[in-house]
């Protein structure tokens, strides 16, 4: 009870600061919670064999299956499951204590889930690490791209240029999210739906109504500051290599603030969780 | 530094698989998507996820998928070769009955083409036959005018389909079922024609036509008399077919079709009295006083002997316009009726004694009598009868 305490505390019922939650929202956030999950996780963060055994049993294959999807190789797979199930087993220690990430799940997803992310997470970042050694040459041909004179004139690339990145900065976070996966990351309809729980229709259609809604806002904009409909049509025609518009910038923007803890706030927080779940522990 | 600064910024993994399991409360949602709408490194973290995803079963309905695939290539030759044969044959088919229709209505004579109208006054007019139209006067393709003539008037009466055909369309009336293959009609043209057509064999069997059509001009000229007397002008005109470029009158008709058809044959074309081989006879279906069809006839001398279907006889010397029963002088059903050719002549000494025509007359046991004095009186042309 005290974890579950401890979790509902960290995550504030997964409502804003400032709200104060109703037991009805109470409720639905434990609701929510993975409790199976979580216990076996803690158990097993603990050294339980009984928890490992059961851990084993459940997910092991799933863990190595996970890998080789992510990996798309079964030795690269192999090896990135093997070295998380190692650091799952805890055979880091800190301070004569087991260090297991499983002690950082908290049952808000499934464990499965988490185990994927988590080896996604490490994937990535193997990946990048990896990058980083390579030549610039060898990464994606950006060294040979060469300066292009621009079709139009510099007034009016401003002018295209500014009304561009005030109407991505004006789109709602959700429809800057699927620009992004769409067309900065060549995500898939499927991939999108996947993640977003609809349909693949329905991001098709999402795409196809942002693009048109995006073009219209732009040359309303444009057509506001004088340009004539000829003009604005021909604008809106430039190859975009021609801009000088930081797209990936523009649709990631700065990075959100919604994720920003003050540092004081973080530490205040996760003590007061880390003394209710180790009370918690204390009373079971 | 920094790098740890906004690693610490993004979202737990944690939140990103809820997010992805859709168990997020709503303001962590936003939250959510609003990092990921400008963090790329957790969309690729959350996307690169899905990919450890377990297969879904849809993965596996592509193997059928492929298999069906693989069984199209494999048969579609197969298929290629029998879709090819089966238009061979269609249009094979095709091009046969369209030979062949033509070659009928060539020969079937249609002299006189349809009156402007007289079509469509008969689709108008003429109701929709029953249900059990023989095949054989099935109308043809359906035409966009086929829904008016379902919806035509159902009131058949055969004197309502005449009264809509002009007295010049009755006397030449053509063969009507050939009509349709020579004309595109629509199907209710073609229902029309085909009541005209039973109107018109009705009519014809009211009128009691023994119409009698040769070729050869060398004809007996009893034939020719009897043709001349019994046919009127007009209706020799419709069914006098021209010879067609092969020679062979469209008129010529097997005698099983001319019987079938309600017909009978004209003996008297047939017999030994100097009558060519390729003369031949038809007799126009014709009633008898007696109500029936006549079943035989022959004309000797002017005088015409006819047989009914029950073998009574009667006798008729203005060609049929009045007839007389003759008492019966024979035993069984008479059933033949012929002009008795020169060999029984000469051998009456065994039976009745003839001198000059003389007309044969058969029974059902092919028993012979003969009457020399045009009917009214027979004999046993042997003893035994």
């Amino acid at each position: 009870m005290q974890l579950v305490n401890g979790i509902c505390t960290r995550y504030k019922f997964g409502l804003p600061a400032e709200k104060i939650a109703t037991p009805k929202e109470q409720a639905a956030f434990i609701g929510s919670l993975r409790l199976d999950d979580l216990l076996l996780a803690r158990e097993c963060a603990e050294g339980r064999p009984e928890a490992w055994e059961r851990f084993m049993t459940l997910y092991r294959v799933t863990l190595y299956q996970a890998a080789y999807g992510i990996a798309r190789s079964d030795s690269a797979g192999r090896e990135l499951a093997d070295s998380l199930y190692a650091d799952l087993f805890g055979l880091k220690e800190k301070e004569g204590q087991r260090q297991s990430p499983l002690s950082h799940y908290h049952g808000r997803g499934s464990l499965a889930g988490w185990l994927r992310s988590v080896l996604a997470q490490r994937f990535v970042d193997g990946y990048r690490a990896t990058r980083r050694e390579e030549p610039l040459e060898e990464q994606t041909g950006f060294a040979a791209v060469s300066p292009v004179e621009p079709a139009l004139p510099a007034r009016n690339l401003t002018l295209l240029e500014t009304a561009v990145k005030a109407e991505i900065q004006a789109l709602k976070p959700e429809e800057r999210f699927l620009l992004s996966t769409y067309y900065l990351d060549g995500r898939t309809l499927k991939q999108i739906a996947t993640v977003l729980g609809v349909h693949e229709s329905t991001v098709s259609r999402s795409v196809a109504r942002l693009g048109g809604q995006l073009r219209k806002r732009v040359s309303q904009r444009l057509k506001n500051t004088g340009l004539s409909q000829q003009q604005v049509l021909e604008m809106l025609e430039v190859d975009v290599r021609d801009l000088q518009i930081p797209l990936k910038k523009i649709l990631q923007g700065e990075p959100s603030s919604a994720f920003k803890i003050q540092e004081s706030e973080k530490f205040i927080v996760e003590q007061q969780a880390d003394e209710i779940m180790k009370g918690g522990e204390a009373n079971d | 530094m920094t790098e740890q600064n906004s690693i610490q910024n993004h979202p737990e993994a944690e939140l990103l698989v809820a997010f992805a399991e859709h168990s997020l409360t709503p303001h962590e949602r936003e939250s959510v998507l609003m990092h990921l709408a400008d963090c790329a490194e957790c969309r690729e973290i959350l996307f690169v996820a899905q990919f450890g995803l377990p297969e879904e079963p849809s993965a596996e309905i592509v193997v059928p998928s492929q298999t069906s695939r693989a069984n199209w290539f494999t048969w579609r030759p197969i298929t290629v070769a029998a879709c090819l044969l089966l238009t061979v044959g269609v249009l094979t088919q095709q091009i046969y009955q369209r030979t062949h229709s033509t070659n009928q209505t060539e020969a079937k004579n249609t002299p006189a083409p349809l009156p402007p109208g007289a079509v469509g006054n008969l689709a108008k007019n003429i109701p929709i036959p029953p249900a059990n139209v023989p095949a054989a006067h099935a109308p043809e393709p359906m035409s966009a005018a086929s829904p008016n003539a379902i919806a035509a008037p159902v009131a058949p009466q055969k004197e309502a389909a005449m009264n809509t055909v002009t007295p010049e369309f009755k006397a030449s009336a053509p063969p009507l079922a050939l009509i349709g293959s020579e004309h595109p009609l629509t199907s209710s043209e073609s229902v029309s024609l085909h009541q005209m057509q039973q109107a018109h064999a009705a009519e014809m069997h009211s009128q009691q036509a023994d119409m009698h059509l040769t070729q050869s001009s060398a004809a007996d000229a009893s034939i020719k008399e009897a043709s001349a007397s019994q046919a009127s002008p007009a209706k020799m005109e419709a069914y006098s077919a021209p010879t067609t470029s092969s020679g062979f009158s469209a008129n010529y008709e097997p005698r099983a079709a001319a019987s079938a058809n309600g017909g009978s044959w004209d003996r008297s074309a047939m017999n030994s009295k100097g009558v060519s081989a390729n003369t031949y006879a038809i007799t126009r279906p014709a009633t008898l006083p007696s109500g029936q069809i006549m079943r035989d006839s022959v004309v000797l001398n002017g005088r015409k002997l006819a047989l009914d279907q029950d073998g009574r006889l009667y006798s008729s010397i203005d060609q049929g316009a009045s007839w007389r029963e003759i008492h019966k002088q024979w035993s069984g059903t008479a059933t033949m009726l012929m002009l008795a050719p020169q060999s029984a002549s000469a051998d009456s000494g065994k039976g009745a004694e003839v001198s000059g025509d003389a007309v044969m007359l058969l029974n059902s046991a092919n028993a012979a009598w003969i009457s020399s004095d045009g009917g009214e009186s027979w004999k046993p042309a042997s003893k035994k009868n």
